[in-house]
């Protein structure tokens, strides 16, 4: 959980996911692990209005990061927009803020450990 | 956002039931009827299980309250650690979670010694029986095979009804009735182990973040909790009916009860139950220890190895811990013929945890009063104290008895388990932490320095 609760814009939320997007994509152990993977994510923050996102997989292929709720979720992450940012950054793990509460999320387990896989990919270099 | 949106492939009603009854009616639920009827008569005995029931109908208020307030699969993790020290927290979790190891390797013998009876083979036929099913469960779940919400559904389904039917088909069709437990019947003692046959019902908790309406779990535990009572009220009742002290003594009462009714085609249908038993624990079993071993590992509190996933995302050295330790356990459990001994042990944890949950309870109505409570247990703290200690005594009473015989072996065991869990979380864990904290401060640091520049820019 983060020490300091800095509020992130919308806009900088956005850019971090872009650019998480873009590294998943570039990963191959994330694109090779997760190739089975499909879910669609739907990621808001708390704290700040307009930021909510649609982030789609597809078998492993991170799809272009969408402005708004779209479409039925699979998975739902919701958190303050500084732990959001810091997961997208890479500073924190998923799993950790999930499990200390700071982020809560809303769909089957499976996604949740895959969605960390990811970051653990992409940022660990596992 | 809305908190109650629709989700894709959202846990239904009758999905949380089946989880929830399918998590509870391991085989060695089977070992605990038996063990139940040497303290209370069979035609008796329901009194016994209904009784578990009741108070198990609290411990289902205790965990609906405390999983309204944190619908997580870390809930246990979560609010445990918001009630009392991490540590402590750490500690009790840890511990606990080798019920769901005891579990396994229980469930992995008495399957390997029901087969080697159903075809005539010997102990270490059976031994080799429990070896290949174990390293079949975990082949399974490093290759990432999982059993389906509706595949389980329909495991659940076969195993209650065909259970009832194997029993009502006894009751009505027995034959002269064995006589029941002489001199030392123990209302306590039976009580105990009319408790243990619901425990793990609570661990469709784990799932609250699969539904869309947060009293869908609450319900499932309740209606998990009638067709346990009444399956196995009427099972436990058969048994009393048909089987004698020296056939419940064995692995496999269940196999005994259907073929004094229903001769060797009932003994092999009710092999076919106690397969599927096996079925529900170890895809529940392994899949719910591994990710949660994962998750506390992730969370930097057990070493980062186990956090190594395969090319399926599965977490390899937790599944290979689990198959392994599982192994061990089922194996001196069929040397040594103790499984009366995995009952007491698996009894005692559970009514730990229980006593654990009605104590955060207890605690976070001070602690958190103004936080909402989807369901709340009825009669609030004073209610949550006795549920505390009435669980904390039938822990006690649980480690310290085997069978009949008081024993301090399953305390010793317990204590040394807890010694080194506690050992370890007060050395080791706080050398991760220290760790973790100076990455995290390194890379919050780097971050800073390039936003900073980013807006200089």
């Amino acid at each position: 959980m983060s020490v300091e609760r800095e509020t992130i814009g919308a806009a900088e939320l956005e850019e971090a996911l872009r650019e998480y997007v873009d590294k998943a994509n570039a990963s191959p152990r994330a694109r090779k692990t997760l190739a089975t993977w499909s879910c669609r994510l739907h990621i808001a923050a708390t704290d700040v209005e307009d930021a909510a996102f649609t982030y789609v997989v597809e078998q492993g292929a991170s799809q272009p990061l969408v402005v708004g709720l779209e479409g039925v979720p699979d998975l739902v992450v919701r958190g303050h927009s500084f732990d959001l940012a810091e997961i997208f950054w890479g500073d924190a793990n998923p799993v950790s803020n999930y499990m200390q509460g700071a982020i809560k999320t809303q769909g089957r387990a499976d996604d949740v450990m895959r969605l960390d896989a990811m970051a653990m990919f992409i940022f660990l270099g596992q | 956002m809305s908190e109650q949106q629709t989700l894709n492939r959202a846990l239904s009603l009758g999905g949380a039931s089946a989880i929830s009854t399918g998590l509870a009616f391991a085989a060695i639920n089977f070992l605990g009827m038996a063990q139940l009827l040497d303290y209370i008569s069979g035609p008796m005995s329901w009194i016994a299980v209904l009784a578990g029931g009741l108070l198990i109908l609290g411990v289902r208020a205790v965990f609906s309250e405390l999983n309204g307030m944190y619908p997580t699969a870390a809930g246990i993790r979560l609010w445990m650690s918001q009630a009392m020290n991490d540590r402590l927290a750490l500690i009790i979790t840890l511990t606990y979670m080798t019920a769901i190891v005891l579990v396994i390797a229980a469930d992995a013998f008495i399957i390997g010694e029901a087969i080697a009876y159903a075809f005539g083979n010997g102990h270490v036929i059976a031994i080799v029986y429990v070896a290949v099913l174990l390293v079949l469960a975990t082949w399974m779940n490093l290759r990432g095979i999982k059993l389906a919400g509706v595949a389980e559904q329909i495991v659940t389904t076969i195993v209650v009804v065909v259970t009832m039917g194997v029993g009502v088909i006894a009751i009505f069709h027995h034959g002269e009735a064995p006589p029941g437990p002489v001199g030392d019947g123990s209302p306590i003692q039976a009580l105990i182990l009319g408790i243990f046959l619901y425990t793990a019902f609570e661990w469709v908790t784990t799932n609250a973040e699969e539904v869309v309406k947060p009293k869908i779990i609450p319900r499932a535990m309740l209606i998990a909790i009638i067709v346990l009572a009444v399956s196995q009220t009427v099972f436990t009742v058969a048994m009393g009916l048909t089987v004698d002290a020296a056939g419940r003594a064995t692995a496999y009462p269940q196999l005994l009860v259907a073929q004094q009714v229903m001769g060797h085609t009932g003994m092999l249908v009710m092999l076919a139950v106690t397969a599927l038993t096996a079925v529900n624990t170890f895809n529940g079993g392994f899949v719910t220890l591994s990710r949660f071993v994962y998750a506390v590992a992730r969370e930097g509190k057990l070493p980062r190895a186990l956090t190594r996933l395969n090319d399926r995302a599965v977490p390899v050295v937790p599944v290979w811990l689990l198959g392994i330790s599982s192994l061990i356990l089922a194996v001196v459990v069929a040397i040594t013929g103790s499984w009366v001994m995995v009952v007491s042990l698996c009894a005692a944890l559970e009514m730990m945890i229980y006593a654990t949950a009605a104590f955060v309870v207890w605690r976070l109505r001070r602690k958190q009063a103004d936080t909402e409570r989807p369901f709340r247990l009825a009669g609030g703290r004073p209610v949550a104290l006795a549920f505390m200690v009435v669980f904390g005594l039938l822990a006690t009473i649980s480690s310290v008895t085997v069978g009949k015989d008081t024993s301090a072996v399953p305390l010793a065991l317990l204590a040394v388990l807890t010694g080194l869990v506690t050992l370890y979380v007060f050395t080791y864990v706080p050398r991760l932490e220290r760790r973790d904290a100076e990455e995290l401060a390194a890379r919050r640091a780097a971050r800073a320095a390039a936003r900073a520049q980013r807006s200089s820019d």
